[in-house]
């Protein structure tokens, strides 16, 4: 019975050092990523589908400028891109020669994917009001993102692992309900890099 | 990575075929041996196989819409199972085609209509698994293309 209790002493206390270190860790998260301004990348995305052997691969390459300017640019296999300025979200495909715009009917829920990753760009992980968030130091150090009631019939957990590079992300992991996931790794990542400001309004 | 463009290309020539309005002209074909029957469902693949296709599309007033297509065949089991992703990797719609007919795992707007997957999914069985009857009546042609109407 001692044991029991000594067991449970232990674990509530771990707990409770474990949430103060969680909120100092926010904090410090915040300081690492304070001076960011703008970032450029290239990514390899590698979607993981159970009825395929081996994973789809996608390359691009993203624009970021505080606070929410997004350029998220697919080159391979379909050339398409994602364009966020303020509120305003333009989607573009390229086939037979040009960009046309999209269609889908998706632009809103293209709206919350992008707000959350320009989030995860300014080290503000912990604003999201879709999901619960988990800070591991590590190394390597990582955000756990679990999502709430509704966002979870589409995705199981999204984990966020950083660099040792302040306020640069390596990689992010998406698992969804069935098996299916997806790796986006980052490279060749600039920060505070200038570039114009049509990347954001053109495709 | 694009392994097949055949799914788009195909469906677009049944589109035209469907519209056209002038008959062929009439082929004389040589009457076909038994040893030439195996060749009718030889251009279907017997083993288990993956393909993945893009899909453009474009509507009037300059609106358009790219897509992966993923399929999967098991031609022994007679079964397939479909995806479409958008460029991004989000999956709008799943579903699998079995003699037990067909199952919508998930199908997002506008592709969750059952009209939407009988008919995807017949097109995909139509393409890509032999026909379960033999052929009627099967020739050559004189170049010695087969045809197994």
């Amino acid at each position: 019975m001692k044991r029991f209790f000594f067991i449970t002493v232990l674990i509530t206390t771990g707990l409770f050092f474990a949430e103060i270190a969680s909120a100092q860790d926010w904090a410090s998260l915040k300081e690492t990523f304070r001076n960011i301004r703008s970032v450029k990348a290239e990514f390899l995305q590698k979607r993981y589908l159970k009825i395929l052997t081996k994973p789809l691969l996608s390359e691009g390459k993203l624009f970021f400028y505080i606070p929410n300017s997004l350029r998220w640019e697919y080159l391979t296999p379909l050339r398409s891109v994602m364009l966020q300025k303020g509120s305003t979200v333009q989607i573009y495909n390229f086939f037979e020669g040009e960009w046309k715009p999209e269609m889908r009917e998706s632009v809103e829920a293209t709206r919350m994917v992008l707000t959350e990753i320009s989030q995860w760009f300014q080290g503000r992980f912990d604003e999201s009001t879709a999901f619960k968030q988990l800070y591991s130091p590590g190394p390597p150090a990582r955000v756990t993102m679990v999502p709430g009631e509704g966002v979870n019939r589409f995705i199981q957990r999204i984990e966020i692992v950083l660099s040792v590079k302040p306020g640069v992300i390596d990689r992010v992991e998406i698992e969804e309900p069935g098996g299916s996931r997806t790796s986006i790794e980052f490279r060749n990542v600039e920060i505070n890099s200038s570039f114009p400001s049509e990347v954001f309004e053109k495709p | 990575m694009i392994r097949s463009k055949g799914l788009d290309t195909c469906l677009l020539g049944f589109l035209v075929l469907s519209i056209g309005c002038v008959s062929p002209p009439k082929k004389t074909l040589v009457p076909g041996s038994p040893d030439d029957l195996p060749r009718c469902d030889a251009i279907f693949h017997r083993e288990p196989w993956e393909s993945v296709h893009r899909i453009e599309a474009t509507v009037r007033g300059g609106g358009s819409s790219s897509l992966l297509g993923v399929t999967k065949g098991e031609p022994s089991e007679h079964r397939l199972q479909s995806l479409l992703l958008t460029p991004e990797g989000f999956i709008l719609f799943d579903a699998e085609l079995s003699e037990g007919g067909i199952a919508v795992r998930k199908a997002v707007v506008p592709f969750d209509s059952p009209a939407f997957a009988r008919g995807l999914m017949e097109d995909v069985s139509l393409l890509f698994l032999p026909p379960q009857v033999k052929p009627i009546a099967w020739g050559k042609e004189t170049d010695g293309t087969i045809i197994c109407p």
